[in-house]
């Protein structure tokens, strides 16, 4: 069987097909919809606080892109304190978390002009934060060293510890430092996208769409990933929480 | 004092309840203070470090920006390529052969198929038989064995010889792939010019790696003896000199090297280890088959202006 080339009308006439396909879209192709870009697939509705607050960092975004590097600190000041707790929920090491928070929020202010609002910008700061922690871990994966802050009691933890424990004072301390040991373990087990899954919505609070669009999955993905990531959890803490 | 372990299972937080733990990590007041410190030096040497070239070019943001036109650029420009490609890429044609006297080469079947494996005997397949025509006959075509008659009043004048695994049905394949093709290979002045027709040697390396086994070749002169009684020449040096000089691939030069020495190694040899040399005489004449074989199966070729796709 021979197949003759194509000649130069023959080849201009099948660009011009090709042309018509696409203007016309008649060219059929089903992609599901986790594969598209998470702004093509489904508008993300965010609460009338986060429209309220991206507008906020919208504008002094401006003001920074305008040349007024000043205003930056604004936003460091504003963001410096969730994105280290996201980064150090994920590494379980305050140095590294340090470092890593900082060299997020240079990035970020390098890359400042690239930014065009499209996303609000804490989602757009807390994924460049969440690549060089994934970068960092993925580097260090054979090395982890514990370094905790401290566990600061507020009434909710007070009440958790103490449905775990009766003891006092110093014992109290001890039992408090042990378990936030065996929990810091216990996340280190889980692989690192469902880590994040538990570090951005039971530790930091954010929804499934927002995690969603920072991981860039769907929001199927993040719940799944949550459930399965909570299992793990329960399994390696089992003498610690209900079952 | 009760252990987390004793304690009932309803008392016990749940997953939810003791991931609050986790938020109550929290640096204390001097690790801002000395957070911030670093981070404005940082921020600093950012602002004085000079940025490589190709950061400044913004290459992502130029390329997010076409990426509304990737699908049919991209498809243009596979076609074009595709397009120049075919186009341009066109094999190598052998040398026009023009002789006074064209030389036809017929194959004839092996007769006794059962003796040799059948990879064995196709490779025997292609034996020279010589027709001469005058020049004017350019549209000489392989002839059945039925006309060899009318040929015997002459000599032999340079001969074409096919390669031996390539069958006749196979050549009008072949010139549609002619790298695929084996290259012709013409005969040694010496030995043309010596033999006369009804002498003709006909080249059979089965029975030249394997003279000790039982083949009929229908009265056709074997290679061994030919081999034997004339010292190699070398076939490019022959060719070169033949006015008709046509390119000698390096396979059938190495071919004629390993059956020359095999021959040789038989003379020298005694019948120490007959079955020895037999076991590597029938490996040589596989191997040698394979390169043809691989040359016939091939799918894919291209030549002038067609693309080939055997199915």
């Amino acid at each position: 069987m021979c197949y003759a080339p194509a000649t130069g009308p023959e080849l201009a006439g099948t660009l011009w097909s090709l042309g018509l396909l696409f203007r016309r879209r008649r060219l059929n192709v089903s992609i599901p919809m986790n594969a598209l870009p998470k702004a093509l697939a489904k508008p993300l509705v965010a609460s009338p606080e986060r429209q309220q607050e991206a507008g906020a960092d919208w504008q002094v975004v401006r003001r920074v892109q305008a040349g007024e590097v000043a205003a930056f600190d604004q936003l460091i000041l504003k963001y410096r304190e969730r994105v280290y707790a996201m980064v150090y929920h994920m590494t379980s090491n305050r140095e590294d978390a340090a470092d890593l928070t900082q060299d997020a929020f240079i990035k970020a202010f390098q890359s400042i002009n690239r930014f065009q609002g499209q996303s609000s910008f804490f989602t757009w700061l807390y994924r460049i934060a969440l690549n060089s922690t994934l970068t960092h871990l993925r580097k260090n994966r054979l090395r982890s060293f514990f370094s905790f802050d401290k566990v600061h009691e507020d009434a909710s933890v007070s009440e958790v510890i103490n449905q775990l424990t009766d003891k006092r004072d110093v014992e109290r301390e001890v039992f408090v430092n042990e378990l936030q040991e065996k929990l810091n373990e216990a996340m280190l087990k889980l692989s690192i996208p469902h880590r994040t899954v538990v570090t951005l919505f039971e530790i930091d609070g954010l929804s499934h769409e927002e995690i969603a669009e920072i991981m860039n999955c769907s929001v199927g993905t993040v719940r799944s990933r949550l459930h399965y990531a909570k299992q793990l959890l329960q399994a390696e803490l089992q003498s610690y929480v209900r079952q | 004092m009760t252990f987390p372990s004793e304690r009932t299972g309803s008392t016990k937080p749940t997953i939810e309840e003791l991931l609050r733990l986790k938020r109550a990590e929290r640096p204390s007041g001097e690790f801002w203070t000395e957070f911030e410190r670093d981070l404005r030096t940082k921020q600093l040497a950012a602002i004085i470090e000079k940025r490589p070239w190709w950061v400044a070019l913004r290459l992502p943001q130029a390329a997010r920006q076409l990426a509304r036109y990737q699908l049919p650029v991209g498809a243009a420009a596979v076609l074009a390529l595709g397009f120049v490609v075919i186009r341009n890429d066109r094999p190598m044609e052998a040398p026009a052969f023009e002789p006074s006297h064209s030389v036809v080469v017929v194959s004839e079947p092996v007769k006794s198929e059962s003796v040799l494996p059948k990879r064995i005997a196709r490779a025997e397949v292609a034996v020279a038989t010589v027709n001469t025509t005058e020049p004017g006959d350019s549209q000489a075509m392989p002839t059945p064995a039925a006309k060899e008659p009318d040929l015997s009043e002459q000599r032999i004048e340079p001969v074409r010889v096919a390669s031996a695994g390539v069958a006749s049905e196979d050549e009008s394949l072949m010139s549609m792939i002619p790298w695929a093709a084996p290259l012709p290979v013409e005969a040694s002045a010496d030995t043309r010019t010596s033999l006369p027709i009804g002498e003709l040697p006909q080249v059979h390396f089965a029975s030249a790696v394997a003279p000790g086994r039982d083949h009929d070749f229908g009265g056709r002169v074997e290679l061994a003896s030919l081999v034997v009684s004339q010292p190699p020449v070398p076939v490019q040096e022959s060719a070169t000199a033949s006015d008709n000089a046509v390119t000698v691939s390096p396979r059938e030069v190495r071919r004629s090297r390993i059956l020359t020495t095999l021959a040789a190694t038989e003379v020298a040899s005694s019948e120490a280890e007959p079955s020895r040399l037999g076991r590597i005489r029938e490996i040589l004449v596989s191997s040698l088959d394979d390169d043809h074989l691989y040359d016939s199966v091939r799918r894919v070729g291209m030549g002038g202006d067609r693309f080939t796709v055997k199915f």
